[in-house]
């Protein structure tokens, strides 16, 4: 039986909030920190996203927490342009400033659900992993990545939650050869009743939702489209959804994979 | 006494601090951290009088000090705003400043009638591509400049400030649209810029091209400011890389009567108000009236 979401609950108002680096850590080619945001009372639904200032830089960071607890975010930061460069290399103790709680989070699915994610997308996975587990819910995880680079990081993400994962790389090293939406795949096709999940590169995002549709299973993606203030007011992200043009930062960045235009 | 307030063709503003078009939407997002009336100003996105979706994806980069933006005008249509968001900013005892646009000058004049109501002023702007001149932009062609504040003018009774664009010679533009019967003047727009994606090898934008604001155009807007400053007499809507009420004075000294804050807003949100609060400040420490610095770069040594 097809699984039914939960209701979203009405979404706390955003502020702008401390956020100090308590610590911070290599993982791969990927960086662990955590901010302590005392201000904060909300709580981040996985999803959900936070929109980080960088010093030196006019722009924020949009990024996904990989968890909440207590006064703490934890987020996975990928180093790929200036921005993100200048802000894996701040010291703790480094205080930032944080919009936040930003955008929808992923419904919790009714039954299995299967998650699938490459490099640091499997940041707000793993947070709705935790989210799942916590709901009862058999969680099957299918990460990818181009190498074995992202051994730590699904380490530190997954395993934590005592989570096995399916890893897949493009050269062989880790796991088996290939991407993840083929292990996605064979669960599907092994007739699991599962809620599709992907946060990923869009090639990835679309491959998963187009098995998802074509099982008929529910699936949900988190679209990362260039973003400018990350709560509806500069019309940057632009989204085309079968309901017309949306915006990820408002309307998303979950959007059901039915919904999008691919 | 309130050091901050100014008359701006005729409408009193609390203090000279308004949201610059584009960057503020319609204020909603925004109203819930701070009362809307505490701004100078808000500036509303760009309205047309059709919906516009937009530019392709992605619209925004950032470059050094600043950011590239190409979100092609996307708007509900002057219909949608009308119903809507414009009687719920002038509800919340705003200030609004209406930007307006259009494929030609009588689109320009459709939107103003419709949007009159809720203005305070109407800023047009002349940077988007007249679709009867080769779609080069209205503001790099004086006559059709002129042409379209003529057809505002008509339209509506409130004031019309014409938004200059940095992209061509804007003193010929001006001469034309004081002929014409503006009211003022709001600048700069955006510099037209481009950012490369090495691994892809295009532009970054979709749109390839966009318009770069922020702290890197400062410079460029302070000395146009002060350019058209010496070659009109009407006010000065002064804008480009506003992120504290040091810059704020800086613009002032080059004769602007009233600034905008833009880009900054995106790396803060109470960035307006941190504007005002520091002329406050400013002002108080320094024991004069924001009047007093709107042009006194001019005076004779």
């Amino acid at each position: 039986m097809p699984a039914s979401p939960e209701l979203a609950p009405p979404r706390p108002r955003w502020d702008d909030h401390a956020a100090t680096i308590v610590a911070s850590e290599p993982l791969g080619p990927h960086q662990r920190l955590v901010l302590a945001m005392p201000t904060l009372e909300a709580r981040f639904g996985p999803g959900q996203f936070l929109n980080l200032s960088v010093p030196g830089h006019v722009l924020r960071r949009p990024l996904a927490p990989s968890r909440h607890e207590g006064t703490e975010v934890e987020l996975i930061v990928t180093p790929f342009g200036p921005g993100t460069r200048d802000l894996v290399r701040l010291p703790v103790g480094t205080r930032l400033q944080a919009l936040a709680p930003l955008g929808n989070s992923f419904p919790i699915s009714s039954g299995d659900a299967a998650l699938v994610g490459a490099g640091a997308g499997a940041a707000p996975l793993a947070w709705l992993a935790e989210r799942l587990l916590r709901a009862g819910r058999t969680v099957h995880v299918f990460h990818g990545a181009p190498s074995a680079e992202d051994r730590t990081l699904v380490q530190t993400l997954y395993e934590r939650l005592g989570l096995e994962v399916r890893y897949f790389s493009e050269d062989g090293s880790l796991g088996r050869r290939g991407y993840p939406t083929e292990g996605l795949a064979e669960l599907l096709a092994g007739g699991a009743v599962a809620t599709v999940y992907s946060v990923g590169p869009f090639a990835l995002m679309r491959a998963a939702a187009q098995l998802a549709i074509a099982h008929g299973r529910p699936g949900y993606v988190s679209l990362d489209v260039h973003m400018a203030c990350g709560v509806g007011a500069c019309l940057s992200c632009a989204v085309q959804t079968a309901a017309g043009q949306k915006h990820a930062c408002v309307d998303g960045p979950v959007f059901e994979v039915q919904e999008v235009v691919w | 006494m309130n050091r901050l307030e100014v008359d701006f063709l005729g409408v009193r503003f609390p203090n000279p601090v308004v949201t610059a078009s584009g960057t503020f939407n319609f204020g909603r997002e925004y109203a819930h951290l701070y009362p809307l009336r505490r701004l100078g100003a808000v500036t509303t996105k760009g309205v047309s009088p059709r919906p516009i979706a937009g530019a392709p994806t992605p619209r925004i980069t950032e470059t050094p000090m600043g950011m590239l933006n190409a979100i092609g005008l996307e708007n509900k249509g002057v219909d949608a705003y009308v119903a809507d968001e414009l009687p719920w900013l002038k509800a919340q005892g705003a200030r609004v400043i209406v930007n307006v646009f259009g494929d030609e000058a009588a689109d320009f004049a459709h939107v103003a009638r419709k949007v009159g109501p809720y203005a305070d002023l109407i800023e047009v702007n002349l940077s988007c591509p007249n679709v009867h001149g080769g779609r080069l932009p209205f503001a790099h062609d004086p006559a059709a400049a002129a042409e379209v504040v003529r057809r505002v003018k008509g339209a509506t009774d409130r004031p019309v400030l014409a938004k200059l664009s940095p992209n061509g010679p804007i003193l010929p533009v001006a001469e034309a649209l004081e002929a014409a019967g503006v009211d003022g003047f709001s600048l700069i727009n955006t510099l037209l810029g481009m950012r490369m994606d090495l691994e892809r090898k295009r532009p970054v934008l979709g749109n390839r091209q966009g318009g770069l604001s922020g702290p890197a155009v400062k410079p460029v807007a302070v000395r146009l400011v002060y350019e058209l400053y010496r070659h009109t007499d009407r006010p000065i809507l002064g804008m480009g890389g506003i992120a504290s009420a040091e810059d704020a004075l800086e613009f002032a000294l080059a004769g602007a009567r009233l600034v905008a804050v833009g880009t900054a807003t995106f790396g803060d949100p109470y960035a307006p108000v941190k504007v005002i609060e520091g002329l406050e400040r400013e002002l108080e420490a320094r024991g004069g009236r924001w009047v007093d610095w709107v042009g006194a770069a001019h005076t004779p040594d």
